[in-house]
């Protein structure tokens, strides 16, 4: 009865045509890029974007940011986190070792040297072989911009020229200063809103503007400006400046 | 020549029916009298026997190449499941014929309970009936441990911890059940020994005790209102309408058996085949917590009540719920083992029968649909949906990352994404106002904590104005009848330009 039951069983098998038990998992191994994408998926892409564009944080698929950023800063950041930022550092947490050929590699290196590296070595390494990644998947063909991207290397900023500044190439969009309601890209003299952010964030937003929401970076084009019309670092330092000082008038 | 053989034949069926009598022993089993209108309805124990004999064949051949040890047990899984020619199937059939057993053995159950037939003579056909019921759900329990999955940990961590909180010697009675303090190699291998040894044995002795039972007193006739059982008269009647009007049980009973059994293999050989072999799910090692372990179907209402439980009576319940149920179980015939039988002439069973089958089921169903556990990694892994982020203003992307960063989204979903354990927040906007939102978020409630100190006042007002946004196309932002209008806060209202005050 028994046996009548397996083969019948079988025979309802080979008509579903769900003969096929699935394969032991193969070793796959992936190029640097795609291992890197693989943990941006995991660990980044709730804020940044399902394809690094279209998130609530800042767009990293953008080869000129990356390029600016630079290989180093970018380590830092994924490992240590965006400083008053909400980017966490994930630096505690290991990034989900998938095999990469770069990873493939550090493995026979490792044999040779015959030394076993520390945790924090094997996590350094990983956090450069995911920017390596990033930067080979969305990194090609950036160019630096010449002006500085950190706040500690950017000249100081001056609040009434930056609001000038602002007057004239920000107010269009996001709307008279004060005004939260009623702008078309919404106001960034909230108050609230200028709690949350720093102003490093502020530099970032105004310096690379956000490409993927049609915001324009430092070089324009700008609503109601001659095309050619940019922003300089100096003017970059006075619009933050300004944007500061609004909120801590308020409190 | 012919003559010879069958001399010869004749001779030696002779020999070993003089000296093993078995003819004699199986003739009346097979031919006993059953009563006529013993239809449909007598055919459930039967199924119940066919698929743990389904059990004994596949369990055995599993055994043949099952590991049990705990280094080696979900290897030897996969081994079977991927390497063995139809290992997979053969796994699958355990399963689901367990399954199907137990369905069975339920419905036995509520065919007697209902009809009755466990009073005079058959209380102790009942009795046995309920240890077979044990036996069965032991089964079931050890054999889920076999998995050695993550379901069969935790599930083992629940009883272990169940074991603990007896008085006095709970410690004890967890480390006789774990072999130690924790679970362990000694654990699958006790789990083992019983799954496979101790409990098909004392199952097979109780089956046998309850066939023999059944020999002696005879199966029950359909109830009839009207037809009192009474002790004193009962045996006689039933043996006078039985020698009247009953059939030989082969073949007039035992063709409806065949029929529902061959049934019954057909639909579970399917089962089996289009659903595939159940777990082994994720590797049993309790620092994941990323885990949503689930008991198998038969535990599931366990698993149910325990969740919903208020912590507080939960000890009381677990030491003092089995002992009751077991004894009520056990002593339902010695409480009511004469008078009527049908049904119709007993609302108080069928009410209690149909109150505790809608308990048991509602509890299942809750467990299989209700998602218990958070998505642990909702917050980083799953994106904002970019169309909850097109034209919102530089401060609702700001709340849409404190949402992510608050890791709001393991416990709700957008878009159809992240954690099921609270409400999801697509058009909380619609639902919900300005005020009541921030009131949810800084007091938490209805078993949300409360955010009030982990966010500051720029947090939350920057993740309550992008929920605002996240409302049914073109419905207005909720407002409550006859409350305050939104306030004009210093953060929110409109200011004059600057330019024009600040100088």
């Amino acid at each position: 009865m028994m046996l009548f039951g397996v083969i019948l069983a079988a025979g309802f098998l080979g008509a579903c045509g769900k003969m096929s038990a699935t394969d032991p998992e193969e070793t796959v191994v992936l190029t640097g890029s795609q291992a890197a994408l693989m943990n941006y998926a995991q660990n980044c892409s709730a804020c940044h974007g399902a394809q690094g564009v279209n998130g609530a944080a800042r767009q990293l698929a953008d080869a000129n940011y990356l390029a600016s950023v630079g290989r180093q800063a970018l380590i830092s950041i994924t490992t240590n986190g965006v400083p008053g930022g909400f980017c966490p550092g994930f630096g505690s947490n290991d990034l989900v070792n998938w095999i990469s050929e770069s990873d493939a590699k550090t493995v026979t290196e490792q044999i040779d040297k015959t030394r076993v590296k520390t945790v924090a070595e094997k996590n350094a390494e990983q956090f450069a072989h995911f920017v390596d990644g990033l930067l080979q998947a969305w990194g090609k063909n950036g160019a630096a911009i010449s002006i500085p991207w950190s706040v500690r290397s950017a000249p100081a900023g001056n609040a009434s020229s930056g609001q000038a500044v602002y007057a004239t190439m920000c107010q269009s969009c996001h709307g008279a200063p004060g005004t939260t309601l009623a702008s078309t890209a919404g106001s960034v003299t909230d108050p609230n809103y200028l709690r949350l952010i720093t102003d490093q964030g502020l530099r970032s937003a105004v310096l690379f503007g956000r490409p993927d929401r049609g915001m324009p970076s430092w070089s324009g084009p700008f609503p109601n400006q001659a095309p050619d019309r940019t922003l300089s670092s100096q003017e970059i330092s006075d619009v933050v400046a300004f944007l500061r000082s609004t909120a801590s008038q308020k409190q | 020549m012919i003559r010879s053989i069958q001399k010869i034949v004749g001779g030696l069926l002779g020999w070993t029916e003089s000296r093993s009598g078995l003819v004699s022993f199986v003739a009346p089993l097979v031919t006993h009298r059953v009563p006529r209108d013993a239809k449909w309805w007598y055919v459930f124990g039967s199924a119940s026997l066919m698929f743990f004999s389904i059990q004994v064949v596949t369990g055995i051949l599993l055994a043949t190449m099952y590991a049990p040890s705990a280094a080696e047990a979900y290897q030897s899984l996969q081994y079977i499941d991927h390497q063995v020619p139809f290992g997979w199937m053969l796994r699958a059939l355990h399963a689901w014929s367990s399954n199907a057993m137990i369905l069975m053995v339920v419905i036995h159950m509520s065919q007697v309970f209902l009809h009755a037939s466990f009073k005079f003579p058959r209380e102790l056909m009942w009795m046995v009936g309920v240890l077979l019921l044990f036996c069965t759900l032991a089964l079931a329990f050890t054999g889920q441990i076999m998995r050695w999955d993550q379901d069969a940990y935790w599930g083992l961590g629940i009883g272990a911890a169940i074991m603990d909180r007896v008085p006095v010697i709970g410690n004890q009675l967890r480390n006789v059940m774990l072999g130690g303090p924790y679970i362990g190699g000694a654990t699958l291998s006790r789990f083992f020994a019983l799954h496979v040894f101790v409990l098909p044995g004392l199952t097979i002795a109780l089956i046998g005790a309850h066939m023999a039972l059944i020999l002696k007193n005879g199966i029950s006739e359909m109830p009839k209102p009207g037809m009192v059982v009474d002790p004193k008269t009962y045996v006689a009647e039933y043996e006078e309408r039985i020698k009247k009007t009953g059939v030989p049980f082969m073949p007039d009973a035992a063709q409806r058996d065949m029929v529902f059994c061959g049934l019954m293999l057909i639909l579970v050989g399917a089962l089996a085949a289009y659903l595939g072999p159940v777990g082994p799910s994720g590797v049993p090692n309790p620092t994941i917590i990323d885990a949503n372990p689930r008991p198998d179907y038969a535990f599931l209402w366990i698993f149910t009540a325990l969740a919903l439980m208020p912590p507080q009576i939960e000890t009381a319940v677990l030491l003092i719920a089995p002992p009751i149920v077991v004894l009520a179980l056990l002593g339902l015939p010695l409480l009511s083992n004469r008078g009527e039988r049908a049904p119709s002439r007993r609302p108080g069973a069928v009410i209690s029968y149909v109150l505790i089958a809608t308990v048991l089921g509602t509890l299942t169903w809750l467990g299989v649909v209700s998602a218990w556990s958070p998505v642990m990694n909702a917050w980083t892994s799953l994106p904002t949906p970019p169309q909850y982020l097109v034209g919102r203003t530089p401060l609702e992307m700001q709340g849409a990352l404190v949402m992510q960063h608050s890791q709001c989204r393991n416990c709700h979903s957008l878009g159809g994404e992240g954690g099921m354990r609270g409400p999801n927040l697509d058009n909380v906007g619609s639902r919900k106002s300005w005020d009541q939102l921030v009131r949810q978020v800084q007091q938490g409630g209805g078993n949300m904590p409360a955010y009030g100190k982990n966010l500051s006042s720029a947090e939350t007002t920057a993740v309550v104005a992008f929920m605002t946004t996240l409302r049914n196309d073109g419905a207005p932002e909720s407002t409550i009848p006859g409350a305050m209008e939104r306030q004009s806060s210093p953060d929110q209202a409109p200011k004059p330009v600057l330019g024009d005050a600040g100088k």
